[in-house]
């Protein structure tokens, strides 16, 4: 009884512990790819930043720039994108 | 949920009694790392001949796979030779083939971890030489003198037993496509990440 309980546990403790591992290596893809839409944010209100809203009759008059671009994440012009 | 019922009730063998239960999840996780193996050298082989990144990552999440049902093999099986031989391990054929395919699917993923990416085209040769070895594992209890049970036990088992074997089987083949379909996501995942961060860069570099 002992034998069957050690093996058929380290299987099951085995198999948990390679989900966990995957599920930690998912965490961390998770946050590079937060990071990386924080750098496309950037990267694209930084571009845009000043024009002119193509119809801004609903949204804001122009494009965000990046110091305000945080707060502008709601707006229908960031919504839009 | 339902092989595990399967196992518990399937009859108990009149020489070794209640040890013999291992053979229900031993053998599924030796199948399963000859699988893994199968599959990371077929992704290596599109890899190495057809440059395919994707075969590269199929290989890749396959390895890791044999590592970890390799290694159940390698703890449940000498948990039962120590019951039915009396010591938990023999340098035998079977026994010996079984830990240097293991070993080699080790070395794969600890060259793909720390080597670079110099060192894929190499893991990449490491999993075509583990699969040659599946052979003589399959086929070493039939070609060497040893004391391994032999491949045809699967024929001999009563009515009982040979459901919960194949039900077990099929539970552990399905876990496995589950935990392969996981880490092949995430590998798919991840390289698109990168390509995107390349992009990204070159973007920058472009604009400055």
């Amino acid at each position: 009884m002992k034998m069957v309980a050690l093996a058929y546990g380290f299987i099951w403790l085995a198999v948990f512990g390679y989900v966990f591992i995957v599920g930690r290596r998912l965490g961390k893809l998770n946050g590079e790819m937060d990071e990386l839409r924080r750098r496309i944010d950037r990267i694209a209100t930084s571009a845009i930043c000043g024009q002119p809203w193509p119809s801004s009759k609903h949204g804001p008059t122009s494009w965000p720039c990046p110091a305000r671009a945080a707060s502008a994440r709601d707006s229908p012009a960031h919504r839009h994108r | 949920v339902i092989a595990c019922k399967a196992i518990a009730d399937a009859p108990r063998e009149i020489t070794m009694g209640l040890v013999q239960k291992i053979f229900y999840f031993h053998v599924p996780c030796a199948w399963l790392l000859m699988l893994s193996t199968l599959v990371c050298a077929g992704g290596s082989v599109a890899y190495l001949f057809g440059g395919s990144e994707r075969g590269d990552r199929v290989a890749l999440s396959a390895a890791e796979l044999g590592v970890l049902f390799g290694l159940c093999v390698l703890v449940s099986g000498p948990l039962w030779a120590k019951a039915a031989w009396g010591v938990y391990w023999q340098w035998e054929a079977r026994l010996t083939s079984s830990l240097l395919l293991w070993l080699m699917l080790v070395a794969y993923v600890l060259a793909r971890r720390y080597g670079g990416a110099s060192a894929r085209r190499l893991a990449a040769a490491l999993a075509l030489f583990a699969a040659i070895d599946i052979p003589l594992v399959y086929f070493s209890v039939r070609f060497f003198r040893s004391i391994h049970p032999s491949n045809t036990v699967v024929s001999t088992l009563g009515p009982g037993m040979r459901g919960a074997f194949w039900l077990s089987l099929l539970a552990f083949t399905a876990l496995w496509w589950v935990l392969f379909s996981a880490r092949l996501a995430t590998e798919n995942a991840y390289a698109r990440l990168v390509d995107l961060e390349i992009l990204l860069d070159q973007a920058e570099e472009k604009k400055s």
